[in-house]
């Protein structure tokens, strides 16, 4: 399976050997690699990412933007819906340790933590589309009908459902499992003492005293949760043919697009040092003290 | 700590317990797997699509390959991949984080820049395009986990280098003449092994997860049976069109099965073996 990129077009039987040597030209593959390597680097600071193989004549560029809104999407809604989850369940289990709460939201840990995204994915399709069907089980919109605005929102709100699950579900246990750990350390601290016995109801206590002081850990680990995103969203997509980035990069690596798989490869990683440079702007507006250093 | 210590240890914690009867499951599955079927995982010894029934106990997959003996052997790929990727991992871990935390100074400054290059790239997509470029089998799977998944051990090890070697002992072998070759094996070395026998476990889920992932993409090796490969297959051979859950669920069970096993003794053999560790 594996292949230089000559090889995919020197194989392919439909081409004339003059059509051959003119795509060969036109992609550079004619040239000494570090050539290839230098003329890559140069246009790549100039915002070419070169021509995709596979959807030829457009370039890599295109091919990535068009499919990031579904994308973004996806793993914004996902993100924030886990994480919001997550630490409500960790701040309770670590408030009350040892109730029911706290240790069903240890075995959710664990159960998240050992089971493949994808085959979760795969399970609630079985259930929820094939065997219920009450969501689509693929795509991320119906196509070939024409829809006014609300029946399309509608209409791609039933097909991010599962998709949107299945990353929930699986990013959870982290955020979850680091809240009640923290919440629980700081549970036993003088401050919580005092405002408990001022009167103040617990859930005054838990959600302005406690928790807060426990947002600064959480929002870095919050960058930490990106990496782990991308490849949830490799395999969701995948499961549920969702037409983003997660999805292209699956399609590229089987049909050996190399200008599309480094383009993404560059993309995502510029993205996830983005983002992280973001908590840390996020962090220094959350905790004064790292600002005055 | 002497061995029936530690057994009575490990025997009084019932997730340490549960744990090892879970991993037990898969590990008897990969030892036993003639004994336990009949059939060989990549013949085809039935009828196309059979439900499960009394000869083949989760039924067929679309040439009538035995799914339930794909089960039993896949258990053999993945333990195979998690353990021997883990191993890998942990030389290179090791490796690094030591070098980097004795040593000090442009060499430490190099290595764990290095470390957090390759921690920067999703390391996921990262095992996918390797495997694209280097081809899929078995061996390639177990290299590209391996050197990939190091990182985080290199660091683990480095902070904790730093902490030891200010240790009054280290001092006093230092004092005597003990070369720093002599002083990493036989003072930091062996501290450093009960940090890292949990870890090593931890890495192992790892290794079986991403085996899976990648053997359910399409990037496994294909003459194996395994657990990610019977969901490739039924998710593109119409797994889905027959409703067939037999085809789909066991594979992920065992999957979590061992999975939870492992998580379960690595979180007991830490507490054992590192009982003033603080935990997150």
């Amino acid at each position: 399976m594996p292949g230089s990129p000559i090889d995919r077009f020197l194989k392919d039987p439909a081409l004339t050997e003059q059509e051959r040597q003119l795509l060969l030209r036109d992609f550079g593959l004619d040239q000494p690699l570090q050539v290839q390597f230098v003329l890559y680097v140069l246009n790549t600071f100039h915002g070419n990412l070169g021509i995709s193989f596979r959807y030829y004549p457009s370039s890599v560029m295109s091919v990535i933007v068009s499919r990031i809104p579904w994308t973004l999407y996806l793993l914004g809604v996902s993100y924030s819906l886990s994480i919001l989850i997550g630490v409500l369940l960790g701040a309770v289990a670590g408030w009350r340790r040892g109730s029911k709460v706290d240790m069903s939201t240890l075995a959710l840990c664990f159960i998240t933590r050992s089971l493949p995204v994808f085959w979760f994915g795969m399970v609630l399709l079985l259930i929820f589309s094939f065997y219920l069907g009450m969501f689509p089980s693929s795509g991320a919109e119906t196509p070939g009908v024409t829809m006014d605005l609300t029946e399309h929102i509608y209409d791609v709100a039933r097909h991010s459902v599962l998709p949107m699950a299945t990353i929930v579900f699986i990013l959870l246990g982290p955020p979850a499992l680091l809240t009640r750990n923290l919440v629980a350390d700081v549970s036993d601290e003088q401050y919580i003492y005092v405002a408990k016995s001022k009167g103040l109801p617990p859930r005054i206590v838990l959600f302005k005293h406690a928790l807060r002081n426990v947002m600064l850990p959480i929002s870095s680990y919050t960058a930490v949760l990106l990496g782990y995103i991308v490849a949830g969203a490799l395999f969701t997509e995948t499961v549920f043919t969702w037409p983003g980035v997660g999805r292209l990069t699956y399609e590229a690596v089987l049909t050996r697009d190399y200008p599309l798989i480094q383009g993404i490869l560059l993309l995502t990683a510029v993205s996830v040092l983005l983002a992280n440079f973001l908590v840390d702007i996020l962090y220094s507006y959350f905790d004064p003290r790292v600002r005055h250093q | 700590m002497r061995l029936q210590t530690f057994a009575e240890a490990l025997g009084r914690r019932r997730s340490a317990v549960a744990g090892i009867v879970l991993f037990c499951i898969p590990l008897a599955m990969a030892i036993f797997a003639g004994w336990i079927t009949p059939f060989s995982p990549n013949a085809m010894v039935g009828a196309p699509y059979e439900k499960p029934g009394t000869t083949h106990i989760l039924g067929t997959d679309d040439i009538g390959k035995d799914l339930f003996s794909q089960l039993v052997y896949g258990s053999r790929t993945s333990l195979t991949v998690g353990v021997l990727s883990t191993v890998i991992a942990m030389i290179l871990g090791v490796l690094v984080g030591m070098l980097a935390g004795y040593s000090g100074g442009w060499l430490d400054e190099v290595l764990m820049r290095f470390t957090d290059v390759v921690l920067t790239f999703p390391y996921l997509i990262f095992v996918i395009v390797l495997i694209a470029y280097v081809g899929p089998s078995i061996w390639n799977m177990i290299i590209c986990i391996g050197v990939l998944a190091w990182t985080t051990i290199a660091r683990m090890v480095r902070s904790q280098v730093l902490s030891l070697k200010t240790q009054l002992y280290v001092e006093a072998a230092t004092a005597l003449g003990a070369t720093n070759r002599y002083i990493m094996l036989r003072y930091i070395l062996p501290s450093l092994t009960v940090l890292l026998i949990p870890v090593a476990v931890l890495t192992i889920v790892d290794g079986i997860l991403t085996e899976a992932g990648l053997s359910f993409l399409g990037l496994g090796d294909l003459t194996q049976p395994s657990w990610g490969l019977i969901l490739f297959y039924a998710a593109a051979r119409g797994g889905f069109v027959k409703g067939s859950w037999w085809w789909i669920v066991p594979p992920g069970l065992m999957i979590a099965i061992t999975s939870l096993g492992l998580l379960f003794t690595g979180q007991a053999l830490d507490e054992i073996l590192n009982p003033r560790k603080q935990r997150f």
